[in-house]
């Protein structure tokens, strides 16, 4: 047996072994979380009846923020997520608001029209907000504190459970 | 040896527990904030730190295109902001152009960028932490490799001639000589 060979043969593989094995436990195709914790930017958008919306309005109270986009299947799929989370928490004190990323108003509509809605709906055409949130698709729910702080960032659809979950901790 | 080098660079440039990446500088991400949700009325938008607003187009341009082709585009992860045409890259680029336009320099407008996405979003890892093994890591194989290469030329100089063996006789054995005797008869 060579031992040099052996060694040369294992320094070369061993960090390519721990390379692999760090790279293929993770989904290549996650974003690193860095809002999380992180004063939520602020906003001032018109939702679809032309009211004017602004995050420091909202000061005091937790906020959720769902990105959505009627062209977004997974965005269908945690709708009714959504709205079952707002009637229970919104008597409750926690403001619900969707913002549309990246459509056109008259597409929202009849997806609103067709799935139902429970809170007011911003208008995001030009995803300058969406691009200060740090949104790299929809659906992505932000959930703001009192205090105005990014409590949670969920990426994809979301349960009422989940998001129950972190609104009683607040 | 570059597939692995390749696989290096990948893994710390998504690693997501560099902190350090992500850190912006205090005194930039005050106003940056205050431009995105001012900038509805656009009126009273005091003057970046950097300077007045950038009007030439041919500027503005080149230094949007510049800066995008640095960023990843976050749909479609393999190309740069600039090369893609997905709607989030779309608006990544009018914002950059908003941000030139405004007068930002180009390290505040990738801070910007990097406080929302991470280190994540540039197509070329910054060099510090733990990405310096990726800037660090050919420089040592070409090292390592030259080391080899002249330890193997030495060991080759150093090298006595093995001895010439002599040659072959037919008492050296039998087979030798059974050989011989069936070629002479």
């Amino acid at each position: 047996m060579n031992w040099k060979v052996l060694g040369a043969g294992f320094l070369v593989v061993a960090p390519l072994v721990v390379v692999l094995a760090s790279g293929f436990g993770r989904d290549p195709k996650a974003l690193p979380n860095v809002m999380e914790g992180r004063e939520a930017p602020a906003f001032s958008l018109s939702d679809m009846d032309g009211q004017a919306v602004s995050l420091a309005g909202l000061r005091g109270r937790p906020v959720v923020i769902n990105f959505w986009a009627s062209w977004c299947t997974p965005c269908a799929y945690e709708h009714p997520e959504l709205l079952a989370a707002a009637q229970r928490w919104e008597p409750k004190g926690v403001a619900f608001y969707g913002v549309v990323y990246g459509d056109t108003e008259e597409a929202a509509r009849t997806f609103l029209k067709r799935r139902g809605s429970a809170y007011p709906n911003l208008l995001d055409l030009d995803q300058r907000v969406a691009i200060d949130y740090g949104v790299a698709g929809v659906p992505e729910t932000y959930v703001i504190d009192a205090q105005g702080r990014i409590a949670r960032k969920f990426v994809g659809p979301v349960s009422a459970a989940a998001l129950a979950e972190v609104l009683g901790s607040l | 040896m570059t597939c692995s080098l390749l696989l290096l660079g990948v893994a710390f440039a998504q690693d997501p527990v560099d902190p350090g990446g992500a850190a912006q500088p205090p005194d930039v991400e005050p106003a940056l904030i205050q431009v995105a949700s001012e900038a509805d009325n656009s009126e009273g938008v005091g003057f970046p730190p950097d300077g007045p607003p950038v009007t030439d187009d041919a500027t503005l341009e080149a230094r949007t295109y510049a800066l995008s082709k640095g960023m990843r585009c976050p749909v479609c992860q393999g190309l740069s902001v600039a090369d893609s045409g997905a709607e989030a890259a779309v608006a990544m680029k009018a914002r950059t152009r908003e941000l030139v336009g405004m007068g930002y320099s180009d390290a505040q407008i990738v801070d910007y960028f990097v406080g929302r996405y991470g280190t994540w979003v540039l197509l070329e890892p910054p060099a510090e932490g733990v990405n310096y093994l990726i800037f660090l890591a050919p420089l040592a194989l070409v090292g390592l490799g030259g080391l080899a290469w002249w330890s193997s030329v030495k060991r080759g100089k150093d090298a006595v001639a093995p001895p010439v063996p002599a040659p072959k006789t037919a008492d050296d054995d039998p087979y030798t000589r059974r050989v011989l005797d069936e070629l002479e008869r």
